[in-house]
């Protein structure tokens, strides 16, 4: 039943110009993607997140440096403990809505700052954190694996031992060093984020560069004539796409995590200024003594961004790539 | 094939859960201390950290020992003392019923071998590639620049000191655990080996060296010929080494230890209304500060150093970020030290004045910039600007005692000082080892978080330690450089009457305060966590705590 | 040698607040850290070459002492930790691809989303707290209780009571394995069973499986004999990279659970700026990679013949 399918508008190519089968394929891609339940789960979460990460910081002028107030140090969130307390309480009565406040929707963090604030604005950070960096270490890193796959020889040694070098060394690790030598700052940490991530994307291209340059198909495109650099791109590129993409979401979410750490050790994102993860790793402490809310909103946070776009991109894989689309 | 497979991983994890928990061990009463790292070395004359000093302290002794829970040296190893009427020489009389835990006799010339192995490069001992680094900092150098110029064994239980200079604080430095008396025969016989995982130590102490296996744990086990008594009933003690914060409360909780050092700030409430565990304050002897850095040429006013102290709420940091029965502090010397504290000095909170005093010093819009003065070959501080930068305000990379949250109480203190039209930038140093590196060339170019531990209870060891010196433009800290304070300083330095120090200590500080030298935070106690099994456990305000008077019931 | 650039030397980490300027050149000098870096490099290099680690910088206690201490404990829980994601990972990956888009797919897919979203210290606490304080029923602590003792051998704890028939410090040393390996597990379980899915899915398309099932092979024969040899390359490829990661970047897992392992105490000796340690540890792991580097390239060899080895 595949086949039927998948045949018709391979047949049809040769009749229409280019310009009708971009159109086409962009119609079937998009009724794929929209058919797809995770697409739309992902979609939905993808899209709300690039609104928040656009409009909060437009919306909202937010002074880090004059946030804050320690009277109100893990301030609870006290329209939610309300409300829950009204569910859950003994008496039948329900709380009546007019007496409350919400002063801290979603409490205050040890310094007495808005959680739901510092989320807002910790979400435009993380996500182009992740963003700058997938898109560093996956145009560098395919670009290297290709080469390196494709034509082999002395650059595919040379690069991949330098890839090895990289990859020996813990990519935690690795940008604490980079960033130490550089500098502790936001942009320091993404690229040293990007450069720990380089060999993933290489060596992932490198190994389907390899078990594509044999087969049939590219030995008779180059016995056509073909001019290395175009089988590259035309044949080697779309095969490779599938477990890039999947790199590339599965790296969006590392990124955060990543970045969350640098900025735990100091190095990533300055203080007071909000960045989801070091938010996640600051609530630290405060865990233990039961103030969820310090971890929670940040915590679920980052869980729905990384989860979003990982289905968005599980989805845009099978929709871009006609081999994987079952029945 | 899956069934076989499936009854196999069953299998497998019956028998992970349903084998009973192995009886304890035969070691007879135990006593487990968490600890967060692994020692550095167990040879207590190089070693520099707390968890050696921890673990040396059960086993080592010194000539004399801090008393109870104060900063008074007493009898320990040396069980009477005299001192000649200019202070240069002390005799010592030693206990004559002491051994080490090989088996040799403790005796004079075994005191007399360890001040000489730390004194002189020359010995054998002296290991050229170790750091004899407290011996140097506190008797002011190694051979000739010892202020110990000679220790002679007087006779076989008795030891005479001559120095060069008085030291008004010679006992105090007697009762650091880095002086402790190793076995002479044991360091001879295993060299630079000595303290490593493989050897341990070998001391005069209540319980002598058993394991340590690396990042894992260290085993101490009773001393059955100690000479001393031990008050306590713990015949094994483990010190356990869990890393993280969460985990160690963790294994207090599920009873795996029985006792740690510094639980979270916010750990602690919960830890008081636990039934089974309780808190023990070790009193504060220490002090956080903020530093100015005197090469910005903006804080050469003292108007505007003032101005920064009364932009601080000290009391509201107190209450936030350090444990309760913490204390907001004005001066530099803590209230529990021995002599020097001087109550009447006050630093209030006032924000208001603050921008008044702004005003004066001629920046009615506030501060937002400043300049750093440039310096010249010797490192002496020029009138020439070298760049205009934005305030910095540097905080610290990690925890003290002192200071529980650097970045936390940096954030609270840019809000403070911003409510004063002071607009500083939260700016940060990277790691620890890169943050005091800055420090010590003078590169921290703002104001920045530091603090200070005492170390022998003395107060030449507290603000002494600081203000002391002007031999160096760059001094001890921040280029602060003040020759009338120095010169007092190092008068009470040899001083041996009492009361002539305590009253230098006091005017040196109300001194230092008129003109908010230096901005003095708080001082932190730190909390340790007990099971309540624990009894008897004894804090002190230096640290050196000994688990021989413990008692475990139950 | 890149962490000679950063600031912050051995002798400042050690004095801490007292790294007063002289305090510091003194120690500097004792500890030979005033030679020129070529000469302390050689130094080192030289020691290397007789079979001598060298000795800490702090301490002066001989590194290789320390690393036969704290190498099996991080190679056990990356290894068994490994082995558990792949023996999992492989095949909730090929029943998913198998199964496409059923109720199996869809939630095994979620949770693989989930294990690599949620870090790694927030789930070994909550694992500690459930399990180490609330139920009690696994230890969260080191590697082996106190009171066992175990004869050393390999230093792996399993093996050693295996060798030794001590069934005690078996049981106890698997128990303590149980919340580390977990918590270590999740990320690369969740990326094997990812790509596993997605190579899977790949070759499944295939005409040649096409051509298969339409000569009227039954399910399993394809999935097993024809599709999964051909899914391998990419499969072992990202089992290998995980082994790396494993190894060396443990350092949370290590510090959560006490475990003596070498990723935390390089990220320790980086904080005490312990040079000597940072290198051998870094030619450890350095040598470990191309170890495994190597095998993935055999493998490759033997999986796909297409693949010389070059």
């Amino acid at each position: 039943m595949t086949s039927t399918t998948q045949a018709q508008p391979r047949l049809a190519l040769t009749r229409r110009s280019e310009r009708d089968v971009r159109l086409e394929q962009l119609r079937d891609f998009s009724r794929r993607l929209w058919r797809s339940p995770s697409a739309k789960l992902g979609g939905i979460l993808a899209f709300a997140t690039l609104l928040a990460a656009i409009f909060v910081p437009l919306l909202d002028k937010y002074d880090a440096i004059r946030d804050g107030s320690l009277p109100a140090r893990y301030a609870p969130p006290d329209c939610i403990v309300a409300w829950l307390e009204s569910q859950f309480s003994a008496s039948p009565e329900k709380l009546s809505l007019n007496g409350l406040t919400c002063e801290y929707p979603f409490g205050a963090d040890k310094n007495g700052r808005d959680i739901m604030r510092r989320v807002g604005h910790g979400m435009s950070v993380s996500l182009s954190v992740g963003i700058f960096v997938v898109i560093i270490s996956l145009t560098i890193g395919t670009t290297i694996g290709l080469i390196a796959g494709f034509s082999g020889g002395w650059f595919e040694s040379v690069s991949m031992r330098l890839m090895d070098v990289i990859l020996a060394f813990p990519s935690l690790l690795l940008a604490i060093a980079l960033v130490t030598v550089a500098g502790a700052s936001l942009t320091n940490g993404m690229i040293a984020i990007a450069v720990t991530q380089i060999p993933t994307f290489a060596r992932l291209t490198r190994s389907m560069a390899i078990s594509i340059r044999n087969t049939e198909y590219v030995t008779a495109a180059r016995s056509l004539g073909a001019s290395g650099g175009k089988i590259m791109i035309s044949h080697v590129l779309p095969n490779s796409l599938a477990p890039l993409i999947v790199q590339s979401t599965l790296l969006l979410g590392t990124a955060v995590i990543e970045t969350a750490a640098l900025g735990f050790l100091g190095l990533g994102q300055q203080p007071p200024w909000p960045e989801l993860g070091k938010m996640l790793a600051e609530s630290q402490p405060a865990l233990a003594s039961g103030k969820w809310w310090v971890m929670f909103f940040p915590g679920l946070t980052i869980i729905l961004i990384v989860l979003g776009f990982n289905l968005l991109g599980d989805a845009l894989r099978d929709a871009l790539d006609p081999r994987l689309r079952g029945n | 094939m899956r069934t076989r497979f499936t009854a196999l991983a069953l299998a497998l994890i019956v028998m992970i859960l349903a084998v009973a928990p192995i009886s304890a061990q035969d070691g007879g009463v135990t006593f487990t201390f968490g600890e967060f790292g692994n020692p550095v070395q167990l040879d207590a004359a190089i070693v520099t950290d707390g968890i050696s000093f921890r673990t040396l302290t059960q086993g080592c002794e010194t000539l004399v020992e801090f008393q109870g829970d104060t900063t008074i040296p007493g009898p320990a190893l040396a069980q009477s003392w005299t001192t000649s009427e200019d202070g240069l020489s002390w005799t010592f009389k030693l206990v004559e019923n002491a051994t080490f835990h090989d088996g040799t006799p403790f005796n004079a010339e075994a005191v007399k071998w360890n001040f000489d192995r730390w004194r002189l490069t020359t010995h054998p001992q002296h290991f050229a590639e170790q750091v004899f680094e407290y011996y140097e900092a506190q008797f002011n150098g190694f051979d000739d620049a010892s202020l110990i110029t000679d220790v002679q064994a007087t006779s076989e239980f008795e030891v005479t000191f001559t120095l060069s200079a008085p030291i008004g604080a010679f006992l105090n430095n007697l009762a650091m655990p880095m002086f402790s008396l190793a076995s002479p025969a044991a360091v001879e016989a295993n060299g630079a080996a000595y303290g490593t995982p493989e050897v341990g130590f070998s001391c005069t102490g209540p319980y002598k060296f058993v394991e340590w296996v690396s990042d894992d744990r260290v085993v101490l086990t009773r001393n059955e010929s100690y000479w001393g008594t031990v008050s306590g009933n713990i015949d094994t003690i483990i010190f356990k080494i869990i890393p993280d914060n969460a985990a160690r409360l963790a294994a207090l909780q599920s009873g795996d230890i029985d006792a740690f050092e510094r639980p979270n700030v916010e750990d602690v409430p919960t830890i008081e209304a636990s039934e089974d565990l309780y808190i023990q304050l070790r009193p504060a002897f220490n002090v956080f500060y903020l530093a100015f850095n005197y090469r910005i040429k903006e804080f050469r006013d003292p108007r505007v150093r003032q101005a920064i102290s009364l932009a601080l709420n000290r009391q509201e940091i107190v209450d936030a970020f350090y444990v309760p029965g913490s204390v907001a502090a004005n001066t530099m010397n803590p209230p529990s030290i021995g002599i020097g504290f001087n109550p009447d000095v006050q630093t209030p909170f006032d924000p208001e004045l603050a921008k008044q005093l702004l005003a004066d010093a001629g920046y009615p819009n506030g501060l937002s910039e400043v300049n750093v003065l440039a310096l010249d070959a010797d490192g002496n501080i020029t009138d020439t600007v070298e760049e205009t930068i934005p305030i910095r305000l540097y905080f610290m990379p990690v925890a003290r005692p002192y200071n529980p949250d650097g970045e936390g109480i940096g954030s609270a203190m840019v809000n403070y000082l911003a409510s004063a039209g002071i607009n500083a930038e939260l700016a940060s140093a990277g790691d620890w080892s890169a943050y005091l590196d800055a420090r010590r060339d003078g590169q921290l170019l703002g104001l920045y978080q530091l603090g200070w531990t005492g170390d022998n209870g003395d107060p030449d060891n507290f603000i002494g330690y600081f203000f002391a010196s002007v031999d160096t433009p760059l001094a001890r800290e921040g280029y602060y450089q003040n020759a009338e304070v120095a010169q007092m300083l190092q008068e009470a330095r040899v001083s041996l009457d009492t009361a002539a120090r305590d009253q230098i200590y006091k005017d040196v500080e109300a001194i230092m305060a008129a003109e908010s030298a230096r901005i003095y935070i708080a001082h932190g106690p730190v909390p340790l966590a007990f099971n309540n099994r624990v009894q008897g456990y004894v804090t002190n305000p230096l640290g050196t705590e000994f688990f021989k008077t413990v008692t475990i019931t139950g | 040698m890149l962490l000679r650039l950063i600031p912050g030397d051995p002798a400042v980490a050690m004095l801490g607040e007292r790294a007063s300027p002289e305090n510091v050149a003194a120690i500097r000098e004792r500890l030979g850290l005033n030679k020129p870096l070529p000469e302390q490099y050689m130094i080192w290099v030289s020691g290397l070459l007789r079979g001598d680690l060298g000795n800490t910088v702090r301490g002066n206690i001989p590194i290789a002492s320390e690393l036969s201490n704290r190498f099996p404990a991080t190679v056990e829980l990356a290894l068994v930790a490994l082995t558990l994601a792949a023996l999992l990972g492989v095949p909730i990956g090929i029943l998913s691809a198998a199964r496409r888009n059923s109720f199996i797919d869809t939630t095994s897919m979620f949770f693989a989303l989930l294990g690599v979203s949620i870090p790694i210290f927030v789930l070994g606490l909550l694992l500690i707290y459930l399990f180490g304080v609330r139920f009690d029923i696994l230890p969260f602590i080191g590697r082996l209780d106190d009171a066992i003792q175990l004869e050393r051998r390999t230093g792996l704890h399993i093996i050693d009571s295996i060798l030794t028939g001590n069934w005690p410090a078996l049981q106890n040393s698997l128990t303590h394995l149980v919340l580390p390996t977990f918590t270590l597990f999740t990320v690369p379980l969740a990326i094997v069973a990812r790509i596993t899915r997605s190579a899977m899915l790949e070759v499944l398309n295939q005409d040649y499986i096409r051509t298969a099932r339409a000569k009227g092979l039954s399910e399993r024969p394809v999935i097993f004999s024809h599709a999964l040899r051909n899914a391998l390359l990419p499969i072992i490829t990202i089992i290998g990279l995980q082994l790396g990661t494993l190894l060396s970047g443990a350092v949370l897992t290590e510090t959560i659970y006490s475990w003596p392992g070498i990723g935390k105490w390089l990220f320790d000796s980086i904080i005490a700026r312990d040079y000597t340690i940072v290198q051998s540890v870094t030619l450890l792991i350095s040598l470990i990679y191309i170890i495994v580097n190597v095998t993935v390239d055999v493998l490759y060899a033997v999986v796909d013949p297409r693949i010389r080895v070059s």
